[in-house]
């Protein structure tokens, strides 16, 4: 053992519970889907449009009419997506639970800090291959039983190849681990209260003013939609740089 | 002597309560010693600062020569807290394995031997022991680290008088053949009255004394007798502590008595005998307070 | 704590005193070597530091001394040393001490010797 095994371990001795219940609700979810999807074989169009009739009995309205896309078939998030649950849990989780024991062991903050990096890009790449490898499983196999689909698809992110597919997730997993480890790299300071505050705050207000809806708009699709891999990595990892430079300046004089 | 760990005029305020107030001390390579005060006499919030969890408002601590700045932990320093923060779910081997690689010193052989002193089954988890037991995993871990620099807080809290003496035993033992600086911060002093050979007496934040036990068992007498010749006895002497009944009446008293001196006193039908540590350090706490 | 040792009074001296007492009920003879600090102090659970300096207390009395890199042994001529300390103290903490009570209780010199010769008449039969 070294000390990277130590930090590791006590990360998963301090995150096994949640990992495991996510784990357990994800196989629920998935097995509950697959059994009632090869119970009642639907066809959401049909299924809409006997929605839609009903409603014009109920209503009288013979005006009423509800359109969806002709090719809408897949209404499951795939699990493999489920798991990423995983990246706010754990970027909540770490920097809150294995600070103290850590310390306690007499490490140093930067050690502990260096080290928790080290972790999260472990959990990106873990969670970017098997998602990747998942992907194809969901294309050929999966769906003929349940109906899902994969964020690699929404994202489009296939357009980039099996290469590309695998990197702009790593870069977006480690984005999310750091934005949230950022959030909570130092609880008990009035500066992340402020920080929640602002952000909680910013969420209504960004998509209710016309004019930042733009901005936020084009800021979301720059960086998961981005046609560029280069680009869209680039600017999540230049994104999870800063976040580290704030949660290392939270964590530095973090107390115990 | 070299000096291991040097504290000079550390404060430290909760809100507006002094927890510790322009405190100095400084610790010397190869000695054991105490840190004595009540509880909440702020013996855990020095030695927290001592181990870079939190920061002095004011003051210098320097470990091993190297200044702590602001988020900095001493190294070659093991700090054994009186709530230790193990993860409860490890079982005892597994903390005892984290444990060795953050500590260069670390002896493996030792620790093993300790685990059957101390009866300790490794393949428990920690949330299985008992609050004395879990206190003693945090013990092993500061004996076998060997730390240049060891610091207990509380010891032997929750622990039976058995597994005390076999703690204490094992630390005499151990640095008997492995001398090192290593600090008992506890509020009960009998226990380690003969294990520590200097201790610091705190009350309210502040240091009220720092001397050799020994000088102490020298130094602290009650004396009893009649009003006039005690009176007469310790003029100029440093008295902790004075109660009267009728003509009669006692002195805890902080000097040294010559041979002479004594057999005169003796003469005036005083009695000199000596004062346990436990009740000098509740004398001298309690005259510290009424002083403020 | 278990310990032999009265905790009112500087251990030290004590451990000199242990350790003479060893010699003159013949614990240890002359040119011995005596317990080391470290089974000294793991026995008793003392501060090494403290032993150290009770037994510098006997090495400035000669009553032992040190062998580099061997240990600490007994002194040739350490008993006769002890034996003419202890009756000095003898003299003086119990001899005159008992005099002066003696005085105090209205008794004549005549008188402890008396009870003195008694009590060894008792012992002795």
């Amino acid at each position: 053992m070294n000390k990277f095994t130590a930090q590791l371990q006590v990360s998963w001795l301090r995150t096994k519970m949640t990992i495991w219940i996510v784990l357990g609700l994800i196989v629920v979810s998935f097995v509950a889907d697959f059994t009632i999807n090869q119970m009642f074989v639907s066809n959401p169009q049909q299924d809409i449009a006997e929605a839609v009739g009903e409603l014009r009995e109920v209503t009288g309205n013979n005006q009423l009419e509800i359109q969806i896309p002709a090719d809408v078939e897949n209404v499951n998030v795939s699990p493999a997506n489920l798991l990423l649950l995983l990246l706010p849990i754990l970027g909540i989780a770490l920097p809150l639970k294995t600070f103290r024991p850590m310390m306690n062991f007499g490490d140093s903050r930067r050690h502990y800090f260096v080290r928790l990096l080290m972790i999260y890009g472990f959990v990106a790449v873990l969670l970017a291959l098997f998602n990747s490898l998942w992907f194809p499983l969901d294309k050929s196999g999966i769906r003929e039983y349940v109906q899902t689909y994969n964020i690699i698809e929404v994202f489009g992110w296939n357009q980039f190849g099996a290469i590309g597919i695998f990197f702009y997730q790593v870069c977006f997993y480690f984005f999310v681990l750091t934005l949230f480890n950022f959030l909570f790299a130092r609880p008990k300071s009035p500066v992340t209260w402020i920080i929640w505050a602002v952000l909680i705050a910013a969420i209504p207000v960004g998509t209710s003013i016309a004019y930042l809806r733009h901005y936020v708009a084009e800021f979301f699709i720059a960086l998961l939609f981005n046609d560029s891999l280069v680009l869209g990595m680039g600017l999540n990892l230049g994104l999870s740089l800063i976040l580290i430079v704030g949660a290392w300046l939270f964590t530095r004089h973090r107390t115990f | 002597m070299n000096t291991v760990l040097e504290v000079k005029n550390v404060s430290k305020m909760y809100g507006r309560v002094d927890a510790v107030n322009s405190l100095s001390l400084d610790l010397a390579e190869h000695t054991i010693y105490g840190l004595l005060g009540r509880n909440g006499a702020g013996k855990t919030t020095l030695l927290h600062m001592i181990a870079g969890g939190i920061f002095p408002d004011s003051g210098e601590i320097t470990v091993h020569g190297k200044r702590l700045n602001k988020g900095d932990v001493p190294t070659q320093c093991c700090y054994v807290r009186e709530n230790n923060h193990y993860p409860k779910n490890a079982r005892v081997r597994d903390v005892l394995q984290m444990a060795a690689v953050f500590y260069p010193n670390w002896d493996a052989k030792l620790a093993s031997q300790l685990l059957g002193i101390f009866k300790l089954n490794p393949r428990k988890k920690m949330r299985q022991l008992s609050r004395g037991m879990e206190s003693m995993v945090g013990n092993m871990i500061g004996l076998a680290s060997r730390a240049p620099l060891t610091i207990f807080d509380e010891p032997v809290l929750g622990l039976d008088v058995l597994m005390r003496e076999r703690f204490y035993r094992a630390l005499i033992e151990d640095y008997a053949e492995y001398p090192r600086t290593i600090l008992l911060s506890t509020h009960l002093i009998d226990e380690i009255a003969t294990v520590v050979e200097k201790v610091f007496i705190i009350e309210s934040g502040s240091l009220l004394m720092e001397e050799d036990v020994e000088h102490i068992r020298e130094y602290a007498h009650l004396v009893s007798g009649l009003n006039s010749a005690l009176d007469e006895f310790v003029a100029g002497k440093k008295v902790l502590h004075r109660e009267g009944y009728g003509n009669a009446g006692m002195a805890i008293v902080y000097h040294g008595i010559t041979e002479s001196e004594r057999s005169q006193a003796e003469q005036h039908g005083l009695m000199i005998e000596g004062v346990p540590l436990q009740k000098f350090f509740a004398y001298l706490i309690e005259e510290g307070q009424t002083h403020e | 704590m278990l310990t032999p040792f009265d905790e009112s009074r500087p251990i030290f001296q004590q451990i000199a005193e242990r350790i003479e007492d060893d010699i003159l009920n013949g614990t240890y003879a002359e040119e011995d070597q005596i317990i080391s600090t470290t089974q000294f102090a793991r026995l008793f659970q003392i501060n090494p530091a403290t032993i150290v300096k009770g037994f510098g207390l006997l090495v400035n009395e000669e009553i032992i001394y040190k062998k580099r890199g061997l240990g600490m042994y007994v002194t040739v001529g350490a008993k006769e040393k002890i034996m003419n300390k202890r009756r000095e103290r003898f003299y003086n903490d119990l001899v005159v001490n008992l005099l002066d009570e003696a005085k105090k209780l209205g008794m004549s010199t005549e008188d402890v010797v008396a009870m003195i010769t008694r009590e060894k008449e008792k012992l002795d039969q």
